[in-house]
């Protein structure tokens, strides 16, 4: 672990920054493979990744207020502070919920039919797992909760091993971008069934997962991100509920 | 209705009109139109998309695909189908990037000049939380506003949209030569 992941003279590249970059490189990268595998056009594609990306940054800073509390919200609703790069970019969470209602908004105003974002789904979560690794590097939050099991690491400043969480969150994400690549041509997995799917199962596993980390326990033993993945899993039930009624409308009509 | 030879290429499209996903059939209907076969079995398959296909998209880009085939569609336009509004159509690539950097240019010039406004309304009133309070003002305006283009004219949205990328890809680019962590100010040590 190593958050200075180098040095070129006097400038430090520090490993999360890094692996941030490398994760968007990375996920942008699949998102164009899988446009052009698709053959979507470049008037629709541009400006739903552009707004995706800017919602995803504003939503991982704004997030923080949720997950930190009211007493953040100076710095994270300060426009300049969204560009200021000593603040750091944010939570994935909300990262993820502003990318897709950014990315929503987006192809509606482009007049784009059905919902454009299955192409991000293997996108966000190869984006992910190879981000993740920045945040194990960095030593991000102290990894996880002290543990006995055979994989835990040691951390500076304490005696005792912890989970090494960002690295499960990584390994999940690389095995669902597998998952996701082999459903993507499913029929049932079009018109954005895909990435509510691969959001859904992500946050399945961040609930899980956030057993181990250490943020703070919000109530009934839940952190606020926990709740959060609860909120969003149950407005992707509910919409799916109300498109499967849908759908059965119309095959009565 | 002309009979020509039908390219190639015009089964495969009618075939994903019939049976692909909701985007591949509007580009499937696109193509039609964009192709000029004015085949019976071309003209018949758009009237049947324009008039019952599920999506509201398809059925507009049919219509649009037979208006193009110079055919006016068999059926009236159902109801509901009239988009409520009606976007800015660009009618050169010019134009189309002329609006692209007005919005670019735009968002540097609109903010600068309001965050400096800001700015000197703090210092004069002797209030810190009057620059939160702008902030507050502002931000709700920037995205209305970034709506309201989307909707009419999309270009200058995109322009913005490109601005604030930027930014924020610089914002990125810079976070990986300084302490950047997920939400720690710049003035928290870390680690402690």
């Amino acid at each position: 672990m190593n958050p200075v992941l180098l040095q070129i003279g006097d400038v430090r590249i520090y490993a999360h920054g890094l692996l941030v970059v490398l994760g968007l490189v990375t996920g942008i990268a699949v998102l164009v493979l899988e446009a052009r595998r698709r053959h979507w056009s470049k008037e629709e594609v541009i400006p739903i990744t552009l707004a995706a990306f800017v919602g995803g940054m504003i939503g991982a800073r704004v997030s923080m207020i949720f997950f930190h509390g009211w007493d953040v919200a100076p710095l994270v609703l300060n426009w300049f502070a969204l560009f200021d790069p000593n603040v750091g970019s944010g939570s994935i969470l909300g990262a993820v919920a502003g990318a897709y209602i950014g990315g929503y908004l987006a192809s509606r105003f482009v007049g784009k039919p059905g919902c454009a974002c299955d192409a991000f789904a293997p996108a966000m979560a190869l984006a992910m797992a190879v981000g993740r690794i920045g945040d194990y590097l960095a030593l991000e939050d102290g990894l996880g909760k002290p543990t006995d099991l055979p994989w835990g690491v040691p951390i500076p400043g304490v005696d005792y091993l912890v989970h090494p969480a960002p690295l499960y969150d990584s390994a999940f994400n690389l095995a669902w971008f597998g998952v996701l690549m082999l459903l993507r041509d499913k029929p049932v997995m079009q018109n954005g069934n895909l990435l509510k799917f691969g959001l859904a199962g992500y946050l399945v596993f961040r609930f899980l997962v956030e057993f181990v980390r250490n943020n703070p326990v919000l109530a009934f033993g839940l952190s606020a991100q926990q709740y959060f993945c609860l909120a969003l899993l149950a407005l992707l039930a509910l919409y799916c509920f109300v498109q499967a009624g849908r759908q059965r409308l119309l095959t009565a009509a | 209705m002309s009979e020509q030879q039908p390219d190639p290429r015009v089964g495969e499209y009618l075939a994903q009109l019939a049976k692909g996903g909701a985007s591949r059939r509007v580009n499937a209907a696109r193509a039609l139109g964009n192709s000029g076969n004015t085949s019976e079995v071309v003209l018949t398959a758009l009237n049947t998309a324009a008039a019952s296909d599920p999506y509201v998209y398809v059925r507009r880009e049919a219509r649009n695909a037979l208006i193009k085939l110079g055919q006016a569609p068999v059926q009236g336009l159902p109801v509901g189908d009239e988009p409520w509004h009606t976007p800015h159509t660009y009618t050169s690539l010019k134009e189309a990037w002329i609006d692209v950097a007005l919005g670019f240019i735009g968002w540097f010039v609109a903010n600068g000049i309001v965050w400096f406004a800001i700015n000197q309304w703090t210092r004069a009133s002797g209030q810190p939380n009057n620059f939160f309070a702008g902030a507050l003002l502002w931000l709700p305006c920037q995205i209305i506003l970034l709506i309201v283009l989307a909707v009419f004219r999309n270009r200058i949205a995109l322009g913005v949209l490109a601005a604030v990328a930027l930014n924020l890809a610089v914002t990125l680019l810079l976070g990986m030569t300084t302490q950047a962590m997920c939400g720690i100010p710049f003035f928290v040590q870390y680690p402690p």
